[in-house]
């Protein structure tokens, strides 16, 4: 009853985030008190409402000012009975009251699903450090979700590596073809040093801990489970490696000739980062000629950043455009994906990472909030190559 | 004094919980709850609150064998504690905490299923909560409801009370509410499964509950570092728990 306590902190932090657009490094550590009077203000109610308002929630499950006074009011006396002589509501009613008033009519927008949990329980469970046990039964895994949301996956098994998922999904009704990078292979670790068990899937203080759940176990789950109930969909090509963390040596054998035999609206790198105040970090740039040379995006992806950073005033933060690759340099032959893109390609780099994410170190994790962001940008990047592949 | 038939000590281990009873007069339930009542007036006026602003909201309070003598008497009462180590099988036991429920008429809400235990800094399930009702509790008021037998499914991870919403499937139809005439209690182990719906009467629902553990429980607050008692503790994980504020409340006694 009382962890149910940090939940409603941490609900209700993120709702004050969210509808204001607050710092994102406030997160978790809003006082009762504070949320109160931020939702209770004219002000606040007012931003709590278009909030509601942008994620469709009925107005009749918006409650008023004089509504959310009474419930902060009645915990505000319920916690100074606490404080004075021991007493409260029943078993927290109180929180209960304000959090099915001012949490659960936003919970579905602001926090993943259940089956985005599910998913990502499943996936970190799963030991891919170089030679671990669980990389077989990842891979195995992998195939299944693919070929369930409709997916053909050809497994390429080479023999110094391993396997290499490509995973190609018709058109659902929309023009156009993204072609997604990822790996499912994490990076070594010391097991000792983490504060919840690596292979499990832990929720914290707003955040989600798991080893790989960084690089990139979860940017991977929310595209899984997001391309999954995608009714209509351009074309999508996904290539998913297992030893970014130990070179690549496969990959930069077989990546070349794929990428070659195909054209596509834009590739999408494995995942991207939040700054710490919350606001995207786009990394967005047009291939040169040499390689791995970064222009600045072309006029259609600057139209496709525009509705980014759409979705990102509705999440209340902003975004920044940069226009590279992600950092991800740790080997002299660097990235197989990005070294063979070819010339104007369309990159783009957006995820679900922070500068606390901690990659390929102890208590890796990513903020449970940028999860529904990075969900409705994946749709958002859909119609948008629709449009371009159209000309629209 | 109580006698535990063997038919109740049975009903306890095979459902995790039995109704003994009477073991309150209907004068002493006059007095405690004549004694709530006086502590509700001096709280509410603590808090600078009308009577009915602070019932409303305010509706359960832990600690009272501190606060006022009639509750002091009550957790000492020689034949709850008999109960207590009888159903135990414990040769003493000692006061982890009381507290009283009041379900207010209206301004109250469903329990969800949840188990105790898990939110207590004990190193073992032994302990049980003696709930003694202060009003006729009928199914409409919101008496608890058991589910017979699922504290032989052990210990399972604190219940969300935000989230709550535990789905028994095949088993929902044998969760049973219990009707407590005042004056009598429902013992129940510290895993037993147990919820209740919101009062839906005009009466208040008043129960006082103490909750007995067998002696040799030692502190363990890594099992609950949270909980509101281990402010109260003066020993080292893994130690018997301080007399003065865990007062031994009664020992063994022939059935």
């Amino acid at each position: 009853m009382f962890s149910a306590t940090e939940d409603l902190e941490e609900a209700l932090t993120l709702v004050c985030a969210t509808a204001l657009g607050l710092d994102r490094k406030l997160h978790g550590r809003m006082r009762f008190s504070d949320c109160a009077s931020l939702l209770t203000s004219e002000d606040g109610h007012t931003a709590y409402a278009n909030l509601a308002a942008r994620f469709g929630v009925v107005a009749s499950d918006v409650p008023t000012r004089a509504a959310l006074a009474q419930v902060f009011a009645d915990e505000a006396l319920s916690m100074r009975a606490l404080r004075l002589h021991r007493g409260r509501n029943v078993y927290s009613a109180g929180k209960l009251a304000l959090w099915n008033l001012v949490w659960k009519p936003l919970r579905a927008a602001l926090s993943p699903d259940e089956e985005t949990l599910r998913l990502a329980r499943e996936l970190v469970a799963f030991d891919t450090r170089p030679g671990g046990p669980g990389i077989a039964s990842c891979v195995a895994w992998l195939q299944h979700q693919l070929c369930g949301s409709g997916f053909e996956v050809r497994p390429i098994e080479p023999s110094d590596g391993n396997p290499i998922l490509v995973a190609r999904r018709a058109a659902r009704g929309l023009g156009g073809r993204v072609v997604l990078y990822g790996h499912y292979d994490a990076a070594p670790t010391d097991v000792a040093a983490w504060q919840s068990p690596p292979f499990e899937l832990t929720e914290r203080g707003g955040r989600l801990y798991g080893l790989a759940a960084g690089d990139n176990k979860i940017a991977l789950v929310v595209r899984l489970r997001e391309l999954a109930r995608m009714e209509r969909c351009p074309e999508i090509l996904w290539l998913l490696q297992g030893d970014e963390e130990t070179g690549s040596r496969a990959a930069h054998r077989v990546l070349p000739a794929l990428v070659a035999e195909h054209d596509a609206t834009v590739w999408v790198e494995e995942n991207g980062y939040h700054d710490d105040d919350g606001t995207q970090r786009v990394l967005a740039r047009t291939l040169g000629g040499a390689g791995e040379a970064d222009l600045p995006p072309d006029q259609a992806l600057w139209r496709l950043i525009a509705v980014l950073g759409s979705v990102d005033r509705d999440f209340g933060v902003g975004h920044r455009v940069e226009s590279r690759s992600l950092h991800k340099d740790f080997f002299e032959s660097g990235c197989p994906f990005n070294r063979n893109l070819p010339e104007a390609a369309r990159y783009l780099a957006i995820g679900v990472n922070d500068p606390s994410s901690a990659i390929h170190r102890a208590n890796e994790s990513v903020p449970t909030w940028t999860l529904p962001v990075h969900a409705r940008q994946l749709h958002a990047v859909m119609r948008w190559v629709d449009e371009t592949a159209r000309g629209a | 004094m109580i006698r535990m038939s063997p038919v109740q000590i049975e009903a306890f281990n095979r459902d995790g919980y039995t109704l003994v009873g009477p073991l309150l007069s209907p004068l002493e339930v006059d007095e405690l709850r004549a004694a709530h009542d006086e502590l509700l007036a001096r709280w509410a006026s603590e808090c600078g609150t009308s009577l009915d602003e602070y019932t409303r909201v305010v509706s359960q309070w832990t600690g009272l064998w501190k606060q006022h003598p009639a509750f002091a008497a009550h957790v000492r009462r020689p034949q709850l504690a008999a109960v207590a180590c009888r159903l135990l099988g414990a040769a003493h036991v000692q006061l982890f905490h009381d507290h009283l429920i009041s379900k207010p008429p209206v301004h109250s809400s469903t329990i969800p299923w949840h188990q105790d235990y898990p939110f207590w800094p004990l190193d073992r399930p032994r302990a049980l909560s003696c709930w003694v009702a202060l009003d006729d509790v009928t199914a409409e008021s919101g008496a608890m409801h058991f589910m017979p037998g699922a504290h032989h499914d052990g210990e399972a991870p604190p219940v969300d009370f935000l989230r709550a919403n535990k789905q028994w499937g095949p088993r929902e139809g044998d969760a049973r509410p219990v009707v407590v005439p005042a004056g009598w209690g429902v013992f129940h182990d510290c895993l037993s499964w147990h919820m209740s719906p919101p009062n839906t009467t005009s009466r208040r629902r008043r129960a006082i509950i103490a909750i007995f553990m067998d002696a040799e429980c030692c502190w363990d607050p890594q099992h609950s570092g949270w909980h509101p008692m281990n402010d109260f503790v003066r020993v080292g994980r893994g130690e018997r728990f301080n007399v003065d504020e865990f007062p031994v409340a009664g020992t063994q006694v022939s059935p």
